[in-house]
């Protein structure tokens, strides 16, 4: 009985080890990955994408675009943030009306699953700003709910 | 004792399988800034509607030598014609634009009725060739431009409907 205790907890232990590994950030899905961001509607391929706004001159650009965040588990919530990783100040992004900063803020605190959430990225142009390119790159992190 | 040890390892097994899985993805955005004029009309003679944006319209109504003059316009006999004046207010916005100034023509939509002269800024217009009425216009505050509509007597009693585009051009 009392190595049968000990294995238990062992093999206890051991579960932490493996479930901090679960939890990393990955650039791209992999086999490896449990949960993974694919982007609809825009270019590039899976969690890697593009959006060219191309000339802008009206104070705000819109545009929609899907995200779909898949999972293991079936019948799952995740939340979506969303992050400035990348910005040259040169206009300002909004995910859904909410304006992205360095900090991640929430932009799905449920998202289903396997399904495809539809947002809008706007961009805001300051009139004083010289004309010329801009480019900012949007960190997006799904975490699943348990 | 042992009993305690059993409730410690199954607490440590929940607490591990509660964990939540993550994973990242990146949203590259690009574009280019293009400058950019807008030209609005903030005010006018007569029963104006859709001020405030590049199409707006002036209802005269009714006008003749010896009526009433239209809302938001004098009335001025002269001996072989009459004159309604008023003035039209254009304002020119600019953005992502080093430009200081702005050159604003206007020019009639149509050949105007028979003995009816268009005027703007003293200047008389026609639908043939756009008229300089400034060329220093300061982007984002509303330029006032006199508004004259002279028509003779001898001019036939008809509608003298027409259309005033006006042009700004950054300098």
């Amino acid at each position: 009985m009392r190595s049968f205790l000990i294995l238990t907890l062992i093999a206890a232990l051991a579960v932490p080890t493996e479930a901090r590994g679960r939890r990393r950030a990955a650039a791209s899905p992999s086999e490896r990955d449990d949960v993974s961001i694919t982007f609809t509607g825009v270019s590039g391929n899976g969690s890697d994408a593009i959006v060219d706004a191309g000339a802008i001159s009206q104070k705000r650009n819109r545009q929609t675009f899907g995200v779909r965040i898949d999972g293991k588990a079936s019948g799952g919530t995740a939340t979506l943030r969303a992050s400035l990783e990348s910005h040259d100040g040169r206009s300002k992004v909004f995910i859904d009306g909410i304006v992205l900063t360095t900090v991640p803020k929430v932009i799905i605190a449920n998202a289903p699953l396997g399904t495809v959430t539809t947002h809008t990225l706007e961009i805001e142009v300051d009139p004083t700003v010289a004309e010329g390119a801009f480019a900012s790159s949007v960190r997006w992190e799904a975490t699943t709910n348990e | 004792m042992k009993k305690v040890f059993v409730v410690l390892v199954v607490l440590v097994a929940l607490a591990s399988t509660a964990s939540a899985d993550t994973s990242s993805g990146t949203l590259t955005v690009t574009g280019t800034v293009e400058s950019s004029i807008s030209l609005t009309v903030e005010s006018a003679g007569g029963t104006t509607s859709g001020t405030g944006t590049d199409a707006a319209t002036s209802a005269l109504g009714n006008i003749s030598k010896y009526g009433s003059a239209p809302t938001g316009f004098t009335l001025a006999r002269g001996a072989s014609d009459w004159t309604i004046s008023s003035t039209v207010g254009v304002k020119v916005n600019k953005a992502n634009l080093t430009s200081t100034d702005y050159t604003l023509t206007a020019q009639l939509g149509s050949a105007p009725a028979s003995g009816v002269t268009w005027k703007l800024n003293g200047s008389t217009l026609s639908d043939s060739a756009a008229t300089t009425l400034t060329s220093t216009g300061t982007y984002g505050s509303t330029g006032s431009y006199s508004w004259d509509i002279v028509v003779a007597d001898s001019a036939a009693a008809a509608a003298i409907d027409n259309a005033i585009n006006f042009t700004a051009t950054s300098n």
